[in-house]
């Protein structure tokens, strides 16, 4: 009311007082009035509009959020399936193995390695105390613990890269300090970083690990080329023979890595954490390819992932401080700690010597 | 002999793919020899400057040029030594002879093919310069300069089991430095004589740089050649041998 009077006043240059308006200018007030009336509708439902589209826009953001959320949360879960299952299979294939194994008689298949109070010290400090270990023929040993355990000096003594201060190590009837060089032909190793030459191309990693590993009387030249071909192959490094090893991504220098150390077929292999720094999807082709290479072959693989252990591992050896405090399945060392899962089984182990301590 | 092959093959296909390698072992000796000889030329001949004539030249600069296959043969092995490439061939069963073998045999070919090309860019600047050179000498330089190449790249194997990859290129240049000087490569050490000249005598650079010009010359006197030839050879068989028990005992510290 006072918006349409003061719209009087201006159109008519006279000062109009509130509730008398004079009867000449009756008809103008009532036109000023509906007109004002009007565009306040329309303002009102301008707005009303606004806010209409606005909680539109705020609802299916919402809505999109809250599928985008569900799709994640799916993903997720697929994904722990699909581990699961790989890692059930797994299980279920190591416990057919097992029983193959059993009714085989191959359950008392000979000890290919045998650690009795091994012990290596640095000045004063132990790095590995008075350790006792079997692994058997063509079963694969995962040893875990935390940095600094021991797990990396077991694996250098027993690749006679570094001499033990005490005890013995025998790899298939070999001791690793008076017969060595019996024993380097026979242990092939992968280190925890990529041992390749960085400007050689794979091929010719492969074929100069072939002229140091094969014995040239049983291997000459062709017959060292169809054996890097072989393993060009089976490690799906064909696509890559021609780059320089430098050059290649770390799943892939790994991969090269592990052939390396399988070119001359050796009746032991040495994974002293062979995915270490990878991405997931890296991790497990190289697991795929680890699974391959197990078949009848004695494998001590190193590892901080308690997964790799599980999906990978026949028997779990856990290191703490130098000393091997439990070994077993992954049964076993669960009926033993009373946890669920590696995981909980290691954890419960370290925090148990923790408190011993 | 096979691993021994089979490693000094990696070493070689590894330097090969260096291109710094070619730049300081092969193009810097020879430009030191296009400049030394205009230099050589600027100076008049009243003068009797006879370091940079090409006949004295070449032998100097075949030195020279030794000095970096020491560089290189030391940036190898300390860069083999930082990575677990080489740990992994110590697991392997390759013995200690492999390794320092392995590292010498492709080093020493090296040294011949860039004697073959020094002289032969010799031959070259000699045709332009109108001095004649012995083609005799140049091809006999080839072989005997196969000593002090073995001397040279056995200093490096030590500089390179003992350092790292990144102080044994240093320490190096200091040995190239002190190679190129204390050897009269760019200087007449005899003719400034003096406590200069005793140094240089106490110091197996010399003698190397007389083998080379005296061989490039046909010189085959005792005190010029003979006497420096097996002074040597003798400090290359034992700079050789000190660089195995090096390396081996490096080997042993490194596990």
């Amino acid at each position: 009311m006072k918006t349409a009077r003061k719209e009087l006043e201006k159109t008519t240059g006279e000062n109009i007082k509130t509730g008398k308006t004079p009867v000449r200018y009756q008809e103008m007030w009532w036109t000023i009035e509906s007109n004002l009336t009007e565009k306040n509708i329309i303002e009102k439902n301008i707005i009303e509009k606004n806010i209409i589209e606005k909680n539109i826009i705020e609802k299916n953001i919402i809505e999109k959020n809250i599928i985008e959320k569900n799709i994640i949360e799916k993903n997720i879960i697929e994904k722990n399936i699909i581990e699961k299952n790989v890692i059930e299979k797994n299980v279920i294939e190591k416990n057919v193995k097992k029983k193959d194994m059993e009714k085989k008689g191959m359950g008392k298949m000979k000890n290919m390695i045998v650690l009795e109070n091994l012990s290596k010290n640095y000045g004063v400090k132990k790095a590995v105390d008075d350790i006792n270990l079997t692994v058997k023929e063509g079963e694969m040993l995962s040893l875990l613990g935390v940095n600094g355990a021991g797990k990396s000096t077991t694996i250098k003594m027993l690749s006679c890269l570094t001499k033990p201060s005490g005890g013995t190590a025998k790899i298939d009837g070999r001791d690793v300090v008076k017969e060595r060089d019996r024993v380097k032909e026979i242990v092939g190793i992968s280190t925890q970083d990529t041992a390749i030459a960085r400007n050689l191309t794979v091929e010719e990693n492969l074929s100069f690990m072939a002229g140091i590993y094969l014995d040239p009387k049983a291997f000459d030249k062709k017959k060292r080329e169809e054996r890097v071909e072989e393993i060009l192959r089976d490690f799906k490094l064909e696509e890559v023979r021609r780059t320089k090893s430098g050059k290649l991504s770390g799943g892939w220098q790994r991969r090269l890595s592990i052939a390396m150390a399988m070119i001359g077929n050796p009746k032991v292999l040495l994974l002293d954490e062979p995915t270490l720094g990878l991405d997931v999807l890296a991790r497990r082709e190289l697991w795929r390819e680890i699974e391959k290479i197990k078949k009848n072959r004695t494998i001590i693989l190193t590892t901080h992932y308690m997964e790799e252990a599980e999906a990978l591992s026949d028997r779990i050896a856990i290191m703490i401080k130098g000393k091997i405090i439990m070994t077993g399945t992954l049964g076993e060392l669960e009926e033993k700690t009373g946890q669920k899962g590696l995981e909980n089984v290691f954890v419960s182990v370290v925090e148990g010597e923790e408190k011993h301590e | 002999m096979n691993r021994t092959l089979q490693f000094a093959k990696r070493n070689l296909i590894e330097l090969s793919r260096d291109v710094l390698g070619y730049i300081f072992c092969i193009a810097f000796p020879i430009l030191m020899l296009i400049v030394m000889s205009v230099v050589n030329e600027s100076i008049p001949k009243e003068a009797g400057m006879m370091t940079f004539r090409i006949d004295n030249l070449s032998g100097g600069i075949l030195i020279f040029g030794q000095t970096f296959v020491m560089l290189f043969t030391a940036i190898l092995v300390a860069t083999d030594r930082s990575t677990s490439f080489l740990l992994r061939l110590y697991a392997s069963p390759m013995k200690s002879r492999d390794f320092t073998n392995g590292y010498m045999f492709p080093m020493i070919l090296i040294s011949i093919v860039q004697a073959i090309v020094l002289m032969l860019s010799s031959c070259v600047v000699a045709k332009i310069s109108g001095v004649e050179l012995k083609v005799g000498g140049l091809l006999l330089v080839i072989l005997l300069s196969i000593p002090s190449a073995i001397m040279f790249l056995s200093i490096g194997l030590i500089f390179g089991s003992l350092l790292n990859e990144k102080s044994a290129p240093g320490v190096c240049s200091v040995i190239v430095s002190a190679g190129t000087f204390l050897g009269g490569v760019f200087f007449d050490a005899e003719g400034v004589g003096g406590p200069i000249l005793k140094v240089c005598n106490c110091l197996p650079f010399l003698y190397c740089t007389r083998v080379a010009r005296s061989t490039i010359q046909m010189d085959f006197h005792w005190e010029t050649f003979g006497k420096s030839l097996l002074i040597v050879s003798l400090t290359a068989i034992a700079m050789a041998a000190l660089a195995v028990l090096t390396f081996r005992s490096r080997m042993k510290a490194d596990q």
